[in-house]
C-alpha cells in the first residue's frame, strides 16, 4: 500500500508540475478567438462572434496596476479608442482582477472619462481562454475572428519615451489596409493579470 | 505474560531500529543547509551613497574595496533588500514584470583613460507562479545582489594634476525596477558612491565581501567551466514561424573534467526551475519538468514547452537560459547558450521521434540533497517491509526453513544461547547487505552501471553460490560439522546451533535473497540507486533488518518459542530434507548458469562441485576421527583448489543477443529493442514490453502464471499487441538504461504502450494477474481514455 501510493506520487507528480504549462488553449495569432459571452459594466451580454466583420481591440486592464494608471494618466487608450473608434474599431477593455465589481469600473470610467466599455472577467474565463498575462495585454482580431496581433501596447515597458511606438495602432491599421500586422506579437508587459485562483 | 511481551520487543529488537534511526538523524542534519544571512554591516558600507528607501525595497551601491590601487579591478553592485513576499525580477521577467535595469555612469568621465565596468553578474533565478499556475515570472526574493566589475586604470592622472598621489572617483548608478507581491510598485533609485584611487588598497569590511562572494557563487558560468556537457534536443529539425514544439536541454558530467560532478539532480524545487529561459524573440519557452538521461547514468534533461509566432524567426536564434542543477559537490549553475535551429514557415521539417520521446518530462530522479525527512523515512520503512517480505519468497526459502529447524531446535535451549544465536544470524544479514551495498558504491563509483539482482549475470558468482549450497546440503546430511573450532566433533543436532553457522546463514540468506527481491525492493533499492552512499547504506542495513526480524523476534521474545514443538528424532530427518532443499537450489542455479554458458561447460561444474563434495567429505571423515591438522591442511588445500580450479572453468558469458528469444515463445515476443517499439508505435499497433531474466523468479512465475493465459494470449492477438521482451540474464546496457528510465533497477518490469501516447507507458506492477494485464491491454489499445484517468490533471 505505501510503495504503490508512493509509486503513483513518483510517477504522477512530474506530470502534474508539467501539465500547466502547456497553454494550447489560448490562440496563437491566425486562431479563431474563443466564442463566449460576458457582461459589460452595465449588465450588458456581448457575444463575441457577433462582432465579426469588424476589427475588435481587447484591452486587459485593471485599475490598481501601476502600468495602467500611467497609461490612462497619459490617455493613451482613451486617444487611441477615439482614434479607432472613427474608423469603425471597436474597443472593449477587459477586467479580469478576481476582486472587480462593476461599480468599481463605473468609478473609474467616470473619473477618467472613457467611453468604451469594459468586458467583466472576474471569473477569469476569457482571460484565460485568451491567455491574457498582464496589464495591459493588447489583443487585435480581424474582421474573420481571428487574431491579428497580441502583446504590448507599445515598446515603452518603463514609460521613458516620449513618442513610443504603439502597436496597436499599427496593428489596427495594417489590418483596415487589408494587410498583416507586423509584428503580429510582442511580449506583453505590466502587472500580472490578477485571476481568482482555482 | 502479555505485558512482558510488549516490554521486551522493544527492548530486544530495538538496538538495530536504534541505530537505523541515529543514521537517520544524522543525515536529516547533513541535508538541512544553514540559511543565508543577511550581514548587518553591508548597508552600512554603502552609507556614502546613503541606502535609499525605495518602496518595499531598501537598496544601496555596495564596493568590495573601501579603496583602491590603479589597475585594481573592484566589484561593485547593487544590493536590494526586500520585504518578505516582494520580489523583483531577472533580466528576463517571464509573463509579466519588467527586467531591473541598472544604468551605470563612472565620473570623471573625461579621465584621459577611463575605468571599464564588466558586464552585470546577474545570480540564477527563482520561479514564481502564481497560485492559479496561469502567470510564470522569473526573479530574485528576499534578496539580490547585482554586481559587476570595476576595473582602474592603471594610471591615474586629472585635469589639475598630471601625477596625483590619489584621485575620487564617482560610481553612479539608477535603478528601475518592478518591485510585486500581488500588486506591484514601479521603482527607481539613483545611488552613488565615491572610491579613491591611490597607493593603499583597502578591502571592505568582510560581511561586504562575502555578500559578493556569495552571490558570485550563485552566478550561472559556462559549461566547461562547471564540468558538465549541454546539449539541445528538438522535436523537429527546425522551428517554423506557428509551431509548436518540444525542446531539451540534455546535462550530462564531463568526461574530460577531471572533478566528477556526480549524479545530476533538479536543483531548484519546483523542479521547473531547474531551468529558467532566457528571452527568445518570437518563441514562447516554458520548463516542463526534468527527466532522468536515457542513455547516460547521472545526466539529466530539463524538457521545455515551445511555441513560436507567426512573424518571421531570426535565423541566429540562440536557446539560452539558466541551469540551477544539483550535482555531487552542491548546486551548480550553468549558462546556457545553445544553437536553436529556424527556418522558414513554407520550410519542410522533419520530426524527430526519438528526441520527442526523450522530451516529456519523465520519472525524474529524486534529488539527493533536497531529499526531505519523510521521503527517507517512507523509503526505509519500505525497505523494512520489503526485507520482512523477501522472507516468503522462494529464493530464501531453504535458509528459512534452515532456520524454522534450528528455532525449534532453540526454543528449548538456554534463553541467553537463543538471542546470541539471533544476533548473530542478524549481524550476518547485515553485513552480507552492507558489504552488497558497498559494492554498489564502488561500482557506481567506478563508474559501472549496475542493476538489482547484477550478481548473477556473474557466472562465477552464480558458481560460488552454488559451491556454498552444495557443501552447506553436505553438512545437513552430517558429513562434516560446522564450528568454530573446526575439529571438534560435537554431536548431531547440537553443532548445528553455533553462532558461527547462524551468522553464515545470515549471509547465505542474503546471496539467495537479491533475484527474488525486485517485487518489494525495486522501489527503495532504485531510490537507492540514485541516493548517495550513506543513504544506500542505511537502506541496505534496513533491509536486513527487515530480512531478520522474524527470526530475531522468535528468538528474542521468550513467549513465542514456546509454540515451538519439543525437539527429537524428527529434527534428523528434517535436516536431512532440507539438505535435499539447498541441493534444488542449486539445480535452480545451475538452470540460471545453462542460459548463460555452453552445456559442455554445465558438464564440468557438475563435475566441479563433485569435486566439492568429494572434498568436504574427505574433510568430514579427518574430523571425526578428531584428526585436526590433517583436516585443516585439507581445508587449506580444498580452498586453494577451489580458488584455482573456478576460474579456469569456461564459464565466459555468452554475448547478448544469442538465443534471446528461446522461451518467450508463448507470447511471440521480440527481442526488445527502442527503434523497434517506436516503430511498432508509429503503425498505430499498441505495445507491450516486458523485462525479464533467467535469474528473476518472480518474472518466471509471471510469465507462467499470466502470459501462458489462455485469455491474456487471446487478447493480446485481438487487440492486435506488438509484444517485446528485453531479457537481463546477462548484462545489457540498453536494457539497465531502459529500467533506469522508469525509475527501476530491477526486473520484472511491465509496460504498456498505448500508440495515441507513444511518450507515457503505462508501468504496470512486479506482480500480474491476467485480470490487471487484460485491462491494462484494453486501455492502451482503446487509447485516450487513459490520458484522464492516468497521468491526472494533463488534460486541464
Amino acid at each position: 500500500m505505501k510503495r504503490s501510493t508512493w509509486m503513483a506520487a513518483l510517477l504522477v507528480l512530474p506530470w502534474m508540475l508539467g501539465s500547466h504549462t502547456v497553454q494550447a488553449a489560448s490562440p496563437a495569432v491566425g486562431d479563431l478567438v474563443p466564442d463566449v459571452t460576458v457582461k459589460d459594466e452595465t449588465g450588458k451580454a456581448h457575444k463575441l462572434s457577433d462582432y465579426r466583420g469588424k476589427v475588435v481591440v481587447f484591452e486587459w486592464t485593471n485599475q490598481d496596476c501601476p502600468f495602467v494608471k500611467r497609461h490612462y494618466k497619459a490617455d493613451t487608450m482613451e486617444k487611441l479608442s477615439a482614434e479607432l473608434g472613427a474608423k469603425e474599431v471597436v474597443w472593449f477593455a477587459v477586467n479580469s482582477t478576481y476582486s472587480n465589481k462593476p461599480e468599481d469600473t463605473l468609478a473609474w470610467k467616470e473619473k477618467q472619462g472613457f467611453e468604451y466599455l469594459t468586458l467583466q472577467d472576474a471569473s477569469g474565463e476569457l482571460g484565460k481562454l485568451m491567455g491574457a498575462k498582464t496589464t495591459p495585454h493588447m489583443y487585435v482580431v480581424n474582421p474573420d475572428g481571428k487574431l491579428a496581433y497580441q502583446g504590448a501596447i507599445d515598446d515603452d515597458p518603463r514609460g521613458r519615451s516620449d513618442s513610443p511606438k504603439n502597436y496597436v495602432r499599427g496593428a489596427a491599421a495594417a489590418l483596415l489596409d487589408g494587410l498583416e500586422p507586423d509584428p503580429s506579437s510582442t511580449q506583453p508587459y505590466g502587472c500580472s493579470v490578477k485571476y481568482a485562483s482555482n | 505474560m502479555l505485558s512482558r511481551l510488549g516490554w521486551r520487543m522493544p527492548s530486544r529488537l530495538g538496538w538495530s531500529c536504534l541505530a537505523a534511526l541515529i543514521l537517520l538523524v544524522s543525515l536529516a542534519a547533513a541535508t538541512a543547509g544553514a540559511a543565508p544571512e543577511v550581514p548587518e554591516g553591508a548597508r552600512a558600507g554603502a552609507a556614502l551613497g546613503g541606502p535609499e528607501r525605495a518602496p518595499r525595497a531598501v537598496l544601496s551601491l555596495l564596493l568590495d574595496r573601501e579603496r583602491a590601487r590603479p589597475g585594481e579591478t573592484v566589484r561593485v553592485g547593487v544590493y536590494f533588500e526586500l520585504e518578505s513576499d516582494w520580489h523583483v525580477y531577472w533580466r528576463f521577467s517571464g509573463e509579466s514584470g519588467l527586467p531591473t535595469e541598472l544604468a551605470w555612469k563612472l565620473l570623471p568621465q573625461d579621465a584621459s583613460s577611463p575605468p571599464s565596468l564588466g558586464p552585470l553578474r546577474w545570480p540564477a533565478p527563482s520561479v514564481f507562479r502564481e497560485d492559479n499556475g496561469f502567470i510564470t515570472t522569473y526573479g530574485y526574493s528576499d534578496e539580490l545582489l547585482l554586481s559587476a566589475d570595476l576595473t582602474l586604470p592603471e594610471v591615474i592622472a586629472s585635469e589639475a594634476d598630471p601625477a596625483p598621489e590619489s584621485v575620487r572617483h564617482r560610481i553612479e548608478v539608477e535603478a528601475d525596477f518592478l518591485v510585486c507581491k500581488i500588486q506591484c510598485i514601479p521603482g527607481r533609485a539613483s545611488l552613488y558612491r565615491e572610491l579613491e584611487i591611490g597607493p593603499r588598497s583597502v578591502a571592505a569590511d568582510r560581511e561586504t565581501v562575502a555578500l559578493f562572494d556569495r552571490f558570485e557563487a550563485r552566478t550561472p558560468m559556462p559549461a566547461s567551466e562547471a564540468g558538465v556537457s549541454i546539449e539541445a534536443l528538438y522535436s523537429q529539425t527546425a522551428v517554423r514561424p506557428g509551431d509548436s514544439f518540444r525542446a531539451g536541454v540534455a546535462v550530462t558530467c564531463s568526461p574530460t573534467n577531471g572533478r566528477d560532478c556526480g549524479p545530476l539532480r533538479p536543483g531548484v524545487s519546483p523542479s521547473l526551475g531547474s531551468f529558467v529561459p532566457d528571452q527568445t524573440p518570437g518563441i514562447e519557452l516554458s520548463a516542463s519538468g526534468t527527466r532522468a538521461h536515457p542513455l547516460i547514468e547521472g545526466g539529466l534533461i530539463v524538457t521545455l514547452e515551445g511555441r513560436a509566432g507567426k512573424d518571421a524567426l531570426a535565423a541566429d536564434l540562440r536557446l539560452r537560459g539558466v541551469l540551477s542543477l544539483e550535482g555531487a559537490h552542491g548546486p551548480l549553475f550553468v549558462d546556457v547558450d545553445l544553437e536553436l535551429p529556424t527556418a522558414n514557415a513554407d520550410a519542410t521539417v522533419t520530426p524527430l521521434a526519438s528526441a520527442e520521446e526523450w522530451l516529456v518530462p519523465g520519472p525524474e530522479p529524486a534529488a539527493v540533497a533536497a531529499r526531505s525527512i519523510s521521503e527517507v523515512l517512507a523509503a526505509l520503512a519500505l525497505a523494512f517491509l520489503g526485507g520482512l517480505i523477501l522472507n516468503l519468497m522462494p529464493c530464501v526459502f531453504p535458509v528459512l526453513a534452515i532456520k524454522v529447524f534450528s528455532v525449534a531446535e532453540l526454543a528449548h535451549a538456554g534463553r541467553a544461547r537463543a538471542v546470541g544465536q539471533g544476533l548473530a544470524y542478524t549481524s550476518g544479514v547485515i553485513v552480507s547487505m552492507l558489504a552488497l551495498a558497498l559494492i554498489v558504491v564502488a561500482l557506481r563509483g567506478a563508474g559501472v552501471a549496475v542493476g538489482w539482482g547484477f550478481q548473477f549475470q556473474e557466472p562465477l558468482f552464480v558458481l560460488g553460490v552454488g559451491t556454498v549450497l552444495v557443501v552447506f546440503a553436505l553438512n545437513l546430511f552430517g558429513v562434516f560439522e560446522i564450528s568454530p573450532d573446526l575439529t571438534r566433533v560435537s554431536q548431531v543436532g547440537e553443532g548445528a546451533t553455533g553462532n558461527a553457522r547462524s551468522f553464515f546463514e545470515g549471509l547465505l540468506a542474503v546471496v539467495l535473497a537479491t533475484p527474488c527481491s525486485a517485487p518489494y525492493l525495486g522501489t527503495a533499492v532504485g531510490f537507492a540507486f540514485a541516493s548517495s552512499a550513506a543513504m544506500i547504506l542505511a537502506l541496505f542495513a534496513t533491509i536486513g533488518v527487515g530480512l531478520a526480524a522474524p527470526y530475531l523476534a522468535i528468538t528474542c521474545i521468550p513467549g513465542l518459542s514456546r509454540f515451538m514443538p519439543r525437539p527429537g528424532e524428527w529434527m534428523l530427518h528434517l535436516r536431512s530434507a532440507l539438505g535435499f532443499a539447498l541441493l534444488g537450489t542449486v539445480v535452480w542455479l545451475l538452470s540460471i548458469l545453462g542460459s548463460s554458458v555452453e552445456s559442455a561447460a554445465l558438464v564440468l561444474v557438475l563435475a566441479f562441485l563433485l569435486v566439492v563434495a568429494l572434498m568436504t567429505w574427505l574433510f568430514g571423515v579427518l574430523q571425526a576421527g578428531g584428526r585436526v591438522w590433517p583436516a585443516r591442511v585439507l581445508a587449506v588445500g580444498f580452498l586453494l583448489l577451489l580458488g584455482t580450479l573456478a576460474p579456469k572453468l569456461p564459464l565466459e558469458a555468452r554475448g547478448p543477443g544469442a538465443e534471446d528469444e528461446a522461451e518467450s515463445a508463448s507470447l511471440n515476443a521480440q527481442a526488445f529493442d527502442a527503434a523497434g517499439v517506436r516503430e511498432s508505435l508509429r503503425d498505430g499497433k499498441p505495445v507491450f514490453v516486458y523485462f525479464t531474466a533467467d535469474w528473476c523468479l518472480t518474472c518466471k512465475v509471471n510469465e507462467r502464471l499470466v502470459f501462458e493465459d489462455a485469455s491474456v494470449q487471446a487478447e493480446i492477438e485481438s487487440l492486435g499487441f506488438d509484444v517485446f521482451v528485453g531479457d537481463w540474464t546477462r548484462r545489457d546496457e540498453a536494457i539497465r538504461a531502459e529500467l533506469a528510465r522508469f525509475g527501476r533497477a530491477a526486473v520484472p518490469m511491465y509496460l504498456v504502450y498505448s500508440p495515441t501516447e507513444p511518450a507515457s507507458p503505462e508501468l504496470l506492477p512486479e506482480l500480474l494477474t491476467p485480470t490487471l494485464l487484460i485491462d491494462a491491454l484494453k486501455r492502451a489499445a482503446v487509447g485516450p481514455v487513459r490520458a484522464a484517468d492516468h497521468t491526472g490533471g494533463d488534460a486541464t
